[in-house]
């Protein structure tokens, strides 16, 4: 069973995600600020973290510097996971460190699909 | 020393009046030196010799006789009375015979006068035989003594004693003791030297007054003045004397007061410049604070954009995505009710995402935001993947659907985000507005945006559709932000109403065009030019295309280079949007938050046709840069639209297009309005189209309202065509005593002025007046004055009469005294109104008491006015009447 860490701190776009993707078979874990995802991170080594960028404490993008700083997180797909819709976000998030880009709204039809890709399921 | 006298033109001429003073003493002591003594002992030598002749006359006689007692005494007596007188008589042999002094005698007389010259002298004399007397002067015992020798010849009368072998018997010496004489003579002359002296320096101390007086002090007073004129003190000399130095000072006088008025104005303008200068850097200051308020705005503006970018899009999030979830029944199957009502739901959230994206990119675009990543994009593939999304829906509308892409123009050099974003609002508008039929998307390679060398640039893709259409008047504000063509529309059509306003916004960036065809109920064809050249990007300012060019060359006939040269405006190259701040007042996008030039960026902007909107255009002519930029000349005239005969026309005046297009919208479904910016034009204009009715601005620049109001009124031809002034300023005094007929205030109520032009138009001219009055001298008094303005009048006293009348005179204006006696005037009224013919011709009825409210309402509706009689002085009557004169004929 696959590991995804949800960083987020909008409770409703949590229970989304994890409504969306429980029905797939994940562990869903979430951390709602900065601190507690590289906590928690580092707690669950979850397979795939999304990471909202605009949250409390520590942003986004520091976390996953963080993070990908870290060896045991090197291979860890990190996904910016926000509403930042301005073109040079995404450009932001990649250069963090980040391996994809999800906007919000997200499609609910076709986020399990992005997520899949993300974690090489479909090899 | 030599400073101080050639420094100072006083001293100058001191001195020279001192050197000619002294030349003039030196002259006059020496003359007195060399002459004076001299010619004063010449006189006592000649003195002498009177002297000694006479003693030699008086001895002569005693001489021959030999009477020498006589002699003796004569000698001594002359030595009694001449102290300094000594006389001796010697023989040939220098021995003294006879002497005033008697101790001489018999003693040589060299011994007595001891000098060396006389010895000699004294035997010359005696060897000559002359009496002459010799005069000598010698200094003797230190005293100046004259010496005169007479010698003694022998004559006949001596022979008897001396015998006649001598030639001269001896000689009478007489020794003049003239030192005191001498001394006085000295003296004298030492006085005058002294007089001479004193006069001299006298002279001296006077003229070097008169030149103080004269010359120095006028001078130095001047000197001082300038010097204190050159320090900057501005003040004149009050006294000064008459002379060339008077005029001097007086024409100094003059400067100073030349130069103090002129500084006076030059630091007035120093205050004022410097006043400007403060006012100035305030207002740099305050520009420069405007400025950085401004950037942080825009910071904050880019910063907003970004959190609201978030912020509404984080709720956005939820509501979409569960939405989503509880239509794919993930927690349960739901009934169709509740299946379409969720739809409904969700598809206004996906509305309202796509209106906050919109909004996004609008303040995108407008905030400069948006940085473009070029690159090779192929064409088809792009289009491609953009009708994957519209496939189904034009699947669902049974649409046909073809792409259509010519050789050559498979390549874009252009944003793949951006160009895909211009081609999905341009496809997404075909698909919604079209219900039958199909969409073609055609791409060839464009004629227009052709570079320097002709080649081209620019692939033009066009989306063509065979739907709703759009209205010719909407054309111009499609590309406008929430400009669907009507709000009707918009409900028909959901949209946010910001596609196309992005697609030229995005067009713009990509140095293109974007341009619409379109005809109501046939369809419409949006035209796109993106770049497939790199070099595009690097060439500064929109290219103006060659098409374009042809059209301003065609309109402003010129030829068409001129508007395919680098733009220049006052002699520096400029950019086509740095135009936008032009500012010229009658410029159609003055005060429009696009601020480009219309004629130079025109298609640009507003992708419509030059030509179409002819005010517009010619509102270019009026702009001073276009005339810089593509005329150099004065503007053209411009082009008179001659009306057909049949038609209606008013005549617009205002140096506002837009003001003349409001006009032309109220009235042009009963009128043609021809508009004119420049009221220079005016009277020249209204003589060539005869409107029936003038519409006119008061403030226009050149000659204003009230101006053309005038030149209106005094030109016969044209004096009669109603003046209706409409104009954002209220003086409705001044407009109608100039002669106007109507005065709308802006913001103009259209209905209100086109029932007023209806009203006026259907005026007949008052020429003939038919009264109706008992009283004779009313009677006469009012025909007198009307016909003195230039009415017929027909006057009659009698009511019976004036029925008569009337059928065959026929008037335009009826006055009628209603207050007679027997109320026949009312019956005239009733006829009048009665008959078909007069029923419409004005009445002003005159009374001459108050009207109960009954009579009133008895005339009610059948009378313009009402005047009493009784409430005027006679010449107040007659102003009253011409006012309602005024009035009726002005149709009010």
């Amino acid at each position: 069973m696959k590991t995804i860490l949800v960083v987020d701190d909008n409770e409703d776009s949590r229970e989304l995600v994890k409504k969306i993707l429980k029905k797939y078979g994940y562990e869903i874990i979430e951390a709602i600020d900065g601190e507690e995802a590289i906590a928690k991170a580092i707690a669950y080594r979850p397979d795939l973290i999304l990471m909202d960028i605009s949250i409390p404490k520590i942003d986004g993008y520091e976390v996953t510097k963080r993070l990908k700083a870290r060896v045991d997180f090197k291979d860890t797909p990190i996904i910016a996971f926000t509403a930042h819709a301005m073109r040079g976000d995404q450009e932001k998030a990649l250069q963090a460190g980040c391996n994809g880009y999800i906007s919000k709204p997200i499609n609910v039809r076709e986020f399990h699909d992005q997520i899949k890709i993300y974690l090489k399921e479909n090899e | 020393m030599f400073k101080f006298i050639k420094n100072k033109i006083g001293n100058k001429l001191m001195l020279t009046f001192m050197a000619i003073i002294f030349l003039v003493m030196i002259v006059e002591m020496s003359f007195r030196i060399y002459f004076g003594v001299a010619d004063r002992l010449r006189l006592v030598e000649m003195g002498n010799k009177e002297v000694i002749d006479t003693i030699y006359a008086t001895m002569k006689h005693p001489l021959t006789v030999g009477d020498s007692e006589t002699i003796h005494r004569d000698l001594q007596e002359i030595g009694a009375k001449y102290k300094n007188i000594n006389v001796y008589l010697c023989d040939f042999n220098g021995r003294v015979s006879f002497s005033t002094d008697r101790k001489a005698i018999n003693t040589k007389v060299y011994e007595i006068i001891k000098h060396e010259n006389f010895s000699k002298t004294l035997n010359q004399r005696l060897s000559e035989g002359d009496e002459t007397v010799t005069s000598l002067t010698y200094k003797l015992e230190n005293r100046r003594n004259l010496i005169s020798v007479l010698p003694v010849k022998n004559s006949p009368e001596c022979f008897h004693c001396h015998g006649s072998s001598k030639k001269i018997l001896g000689a009478l010496v007489m020794k003049t003791d003239v030192e005191d004489a001498y001394k006085t003579v000295i003296y004298q002359r030492n006085k005058s030297l002294a007089l001479t002296a004193f006069a001299a320096l006298l002279s001296i101390v006077i003229i070097n007054l008169v030149v103080s007086r004269v010359i120095r002090k006028p001078l130095n007073v001047l000197i001082n003045a300038t010097h204190r004129f050159a320090k900057g003190e501005m003040s004149v000399i009050t006294k000064y004397p008459s002379d060339e130095i008077g005029t001097l000072t007086e024409t100094f006088n003059y400067m100073v007061n030349e130069v103090a008025k002129s500084k006076m104005e030059l630091e007035k303008e120093l205050t004022r410049r410097a006043k400007l200068l403060e006012e100035r850097e305030e207002l740099v200051a305050l520009l420069q604070k405007a400025n950085k308020q401004l950037k942080e705005l825009d910071t904050l503006k880019s910063a907003f954009i970004a959190n609201m970018s978030h912020e509404l899009r984080t709720p956005m999030n939820a509501i979409i995505g569960y939405t989503d979830l509880l239509l794919d029944e993930v927690d349960g199957p739901l009934n169709d009710d509740q299946k379409a009502s969720l739809k409904k739901v969700a598809a206004n959230a996906r509305h309202l995402l796509q209106l906050i994206n919109d909004v996004l990119d609008i303040s995108k675009i407008e905030s400069g935001k948006i940085e473009l990543r070029t690159g090779e994009l192929d064409l088809k593939e792009l289009i491609d993947g953009i009708m994957v999304t519209f496939e189904p829906l034009i699947a669902k509308k049974g649409l046909t659907f073809s792409i259509n892409i010519e050789n050559g123009a498979e390549k874009l050099y252009a944003d793949y985000d951006k160009a895909k974003q211009i081609l999905i609002n341009l496809i997404s508008n075909a698909v919604k507005f079209t219900h039958q039929g199909g969409i073609t998307i055609n791409a060839r390679v464009s004629e227009r945006g052709k570079d320097r060398e002709g080649n081209p640039q620019f692939i033009e893709i066009s989306v063509a559709d065979t739907g709703i259409g759009i209205k010719r008047e909407d054309l111009d504000r499609i590309f406008d932000k929430f400009a669907q063509a009507d709000i009707s529309t918009t409900r028909q059509y959901e949209g946010t109403g910001l596609g196309l306003s992005i697609v030229r916004g995005l067009v713009a960036l990509h140095k293109g065009m974007v341009w619409v065809e379109s005809e109501v109920g046939k369809g419409s064809t949006f035209y796109v030019l993106l770049p497939f050249k790199r070099e595009v990007f690097e060439q500064p300012g929109p290219v103006i295309e060659e098409k374009m060019a042809d059209t301003l060359a065609q309109y402003f006939e010129v030829p068409k280079e001129i508007f395919l040269q680098e733009p220049t405006y006052e002699g520096k190259s400029v950019r086509c949007w740095d135009y936008t701040q032009c500012g010229h007042v009658n410029c159609p996008e003055y005060g429009s938050p696009e601020k480009r030039c219309w004629l130079v960026l025109g298609t640009h902007c507003k992708g419509i046709r030059i030509g179409s909107y002819p005010e517009k255009a010619d509102a270019c002519r009026l702009c001073e840069v276009v005339r810089d930029l593509v005329l150099h000349k004065e503007p053209l005239e411009a082009e008179i639209i001659k009306p057909s005969e049949k038609e209606k026309v008013v005549l617009a005046i205002d140096d506002n297009p837009d003001a003349i297009d409001l006009i032309r919208k109220y009235l042009e479904k009963d009128y043609k309005v021809i508009g004119i910016l420049s009221s220079e034009e005016a009277i020249k204009k209204a003589k060539e189209i005869k409107p029936v009715a003038i519409t006119l601005d008061i403030m226009m620049p050149r000659k204003d309202g009230w101006q053309v109001l005038k030149e209106l009124k005094e030109d016969k031809d044209v004096k009669d065509i109603p003046v209706i002034i409409v104009s954002i300023i209220d003086n409705k005094t001044l407009a109608f005593s100039l002669g106007a007929t109507d005065y709308f205030v802006k913001p103009l109520d259209g209905r209100a002025l086109l029932r007023r032009i209806k009203s006026i138009e259907t005026l007949r001219p008052i020429k003939r007046v038919f009264i109706l009055e008992r009283d004779e001298k009313t009677s006469t008094d009012l025909t007198n004055i009307l016909e003195e303005t230039g009415y017929e009048v027909y006057a009659t006293a009698n009511s019976r009469q004036a029925i008569e009348a009337v059928k065959t005179w026929s008037p335009d204006l009826l006055i009628i005294n209603i207050t007679d006696p027997d109320s026949s005037a009312i019956d005239f009224i009733d006829y009048i109104k009665a008959s078909p013919e007069l029923k419409d011709v004005p009445i002003i009825a005159l009374t001459s008491k108050e009207l109960t409210p009954e009579e009133k309402e008895a005339l009610n509706g059948r009378i313009k006015e009402i005047i009493n009689k009784s409430l005027f002085s006679e010449e107040e009557l007659i102003t009253e009447l011409k006012n309602s004169l005024k009035k009726i004929e002005g149709g009010l």
